[in-house]
């Protein structure tokens, strides 16, 4: 058998290959669960037909604008297949886990990627999400690239005596703070500033006293936050606010909770931006003294 | 032929007995209800399809994988709700006393919660470990129930400390419900908010299959009980005359409804006002005893779920609503009315 009949029958085999799957890909119907996952097709440039999502995916603006399938932890089997889906590609904390298992049982391939809710699971999760559309190149590249962000971040120096507070908020609810072991103390952390309720755990409301204890310099929201809230006065007339350096000095940093607090392929760059926003902030605050 | 018509209205069309014809019919209501519900839902699946065999794979796939199973849950768990509301009322020769109302569907929702907490991960925190927390948690509160209804003996006190010791237990289950909540991490605390309102979306084979067939034993437990509840009527002491072991009775309907209820919590959630709403309505109809009462208001728990189930998929398609959230709104009003005409009586 001479070499280049061995060549052209391998290239002729790669060829079916490839375009067998290639067309597999290109003929099923994909819904994905979870904005991180839906944010990392973007990023990749997957080139699949994605034609439901679920509540949490917010970005890019071409995948919001796609019908729902309902909120990613409540899901039900038939508004999954009231779609006609191919396949899921879901984040691990997608369920409830019945409803995973109903959808595989009636044929619907269902693959979950389970992804801890820390930064170094980003790049683990770019590879994996590049994996099931078939785009390994493209996937070590941007998964490298963001690793390198993380790794920039990480190598600055901390900020010391910054003190930050977190303030989740969504309407008809009390604002609630961060303390640790929530992803905007793991992004506060990241950054190199202090949480000034890293003491505490989970998402809590927390008294007016315990504003003035704790003194946080700085105070941190998204804009649907804020906005929930009744814009930044409403945030500086909460109990207790005026007792804190923060809320005297009125220091607050607006950031994109999507793309910051997601873990996603934009995180890196949002970490980046809040380091600068917090240099910026304190920064003039010293000129100005 | 005036006369004869008028006759002929007490004459029954088929030659069967009333318990016959009414538990037949409440059957192919059932049967009707099944019909619907397996053919509605967010996919149109046409049964016709589905028996000529022209149905495609998928439809087929979605009637067996997501329907069939639930709906034979949502009939498991009507008519055990149902059925041990109407035993509960006769054991305590109280109208008002009901899964939930006494705090049965709060305890065992409570343990459930509690153990999935302390074992969420582990090996115990499996399924079965699930079913038992809910049938301890339906117990400890039915003895508890159990204990102040014989201090207080019959009477008007006793109805009423009852209803106020179901409060009470609701309340504490509430609050503890609300510290696990506290204390839960973020995966526990999304597995919880899961029984938040019964919903019967979670139905799976392997799950099915084990609650029709623990069901299926309380329901009998009940429907063996039936003769004894009906001589119970006539006061403790009467019974107890007539030959009647009342202790007995009182641990086998405990047992039964404890597990079919705490089984059902730990599946389904708490799915209200089933138990108090379907024996009523069928008692004003068909009376009080309970030989034809118990198996008519398990039919009946039945058909309701099964109706109430289907619309809660199809209303708001694609979303659904929450089927505990439908049973309760239906069950609330009613139960205030009940409350108004009791007063008006007294």
């Amino acid at each position: 058998m001479s070499t280049t009949r061995v060549a052209r029958q391998s290239l002729a085999a790669l060829l079916v290959g490839w375009l067998t799957i290639g067309g597999a890909l290109a003929n099923e119907r994909w819904v994905i669960l979870g904005g991180d996952i839906a944010e990392t097709i973007a990023a990749l440039g997957a080139d699949i037909e994605v034609v439901a999502r679920d509540d949490t995916v917010l970005h890019p603006p071409e995948m919001a604008a796609l019908p729902s399938v309902g909120y990613l932890r409540q899901l039900s089997a038939e508004s999954v297949l009231s779609v006609a889906p191919d396949r899921v590609l879901a984040a691990g904390h997608s369920g409830p886990k019945e409803v995973l298992e109903q959808l595989e049982a009636v044929g619907v391939t269902v693959d979950v990627i389970e992804a801890p809710a820390d930064l170094s699971s980003i790049a683990e999760k770019v590879r994996t999400v590049a994996q099931h559309t078939q785009l390994q190149q493209e996937g070590d590249v941007l998964a490298a690239s963001l690793s390198a962000t993380l790794e920039r971040l990480a190598a600055l120096p901390p900020l010391p005596g910054t003190r930050a507070m977190f303030i989740l908020h969504h309407s008809g609810l009390t604002p609630r703070v961060a303390g640790n072991d929530t992803a905007a103390h793991t992004a506060l952390e990241a950054v190199g500033i202090d949480n000034a309720f890293g003491n505490m755990a989970g998402y809590q409301s927390v008294a007016a006293e315990a504003l003035a204890k704790e003194a946080p310099t700085l105070v941190i929201m998204s804009q649907r936050g804020l906005d929930a809230l009744g814009g930044e006065n409403a945030l500086w007339q909460l109990p207790g606010m005026r007792l804190t350096p923060a809320g005297r000095e009125q220091r607050l940093i607006v950031i994109d909770d999507q793309a910051l607090l997601g873990f996603g392929p934009r995180t890196p760059d949002q970490l980046f931006t809040l380091r600068q926003n917090i240099e910026a902030l304190l920064g003039t605050e010293q000129v100005s003294r | 032929m005036i006369t004869s018509a008028s006759h002929d209205r007490y004459r029954p069309l088929l030659p069967l007995s009333r318990t016959a014809r009414v538990l037949s019919g409440l059957t192919l209501a059932l049967l009707i209800a099944i019909g619907w519900g397996s053919a509605s839902g967010a996919l149109g699946v046409s049964p016709w399809a589905l028996i000529n065999g022209s149905a495609d794979e998928l439809s087929v796939q979605v009637w067996w994988q997501l329907r069939l199973p639930r709906l034979l849950l949502g009939v498991a768990v009507g008519a055990m709700l149902a059925g041990s509301g109407a035993a509960m009322q006769g054991l305590f020769r109280n109208p008002l006393a009901d899964p939930t109302l006494l705090g049965l569907a709060s305890g065992a929702r409570l343990f459930v919660a509690l153990w999935i907490v302390l074992f969420q991960g582990s090996a115990a925190g499996s399924l079965y470990g699930q079913f038992a927390a809910g049938f301890l948690g339906a117990l400890s509160v039915c003895l508890v129930v159990f204990g102040i209804a014989k201090r207080q003996g019959g009477g008007s006190a006793a109805v009423m400390s009852l209803l106020l010791a179901g409060l009470a237990i609701n309340t504490l289950a509430g609050a503890g419900g609300g510290v696990l909540a506290f204390i839960a991490s973020d995966e526990q605390l999304r597995q919880l908010s899961l029984w938040g309102m019964g919903t019967l979306t979670n139905a799976l084979w392997r799950t099915t299959a084990i609650a029709l067939a623990l069901i299926a034993v309380a329901l009998w437990l009940l429907i063996r009980s039936a003769r004894e509840l009906d001589l119970l009527q006539l006061g403790e002491s009467t019974a107890h005359a007539a030959g009647l072991d009342a202790t007995r009775l009182k641990r086998r309907v405990v047992v039964a409804t404890s597990l079919g209820v705490g089984l059902c919590v730990a599946l389904t959630g708490v799915i209200g006002f089933l138990g108090l709403l379907v024996p009523h309505c069928l008692r004003l109809w068909l009376g009080p005893g309970h030989r034809l009462l118990l198996p008519a208001s398990m039919l009946g728990g039945a058909l309701l779920l099964v109706v109430a189930d289907t619309l809660a998929r199809t209303l708001g398609a694609p979303a659904e609503i929450p089927v505990g959230l439908l049973t309760s709104l239906l069950g609330g009003p009613y139960f205030l009315y009940l409350l108004m005409r009791r007063n008006r009586a007294c």
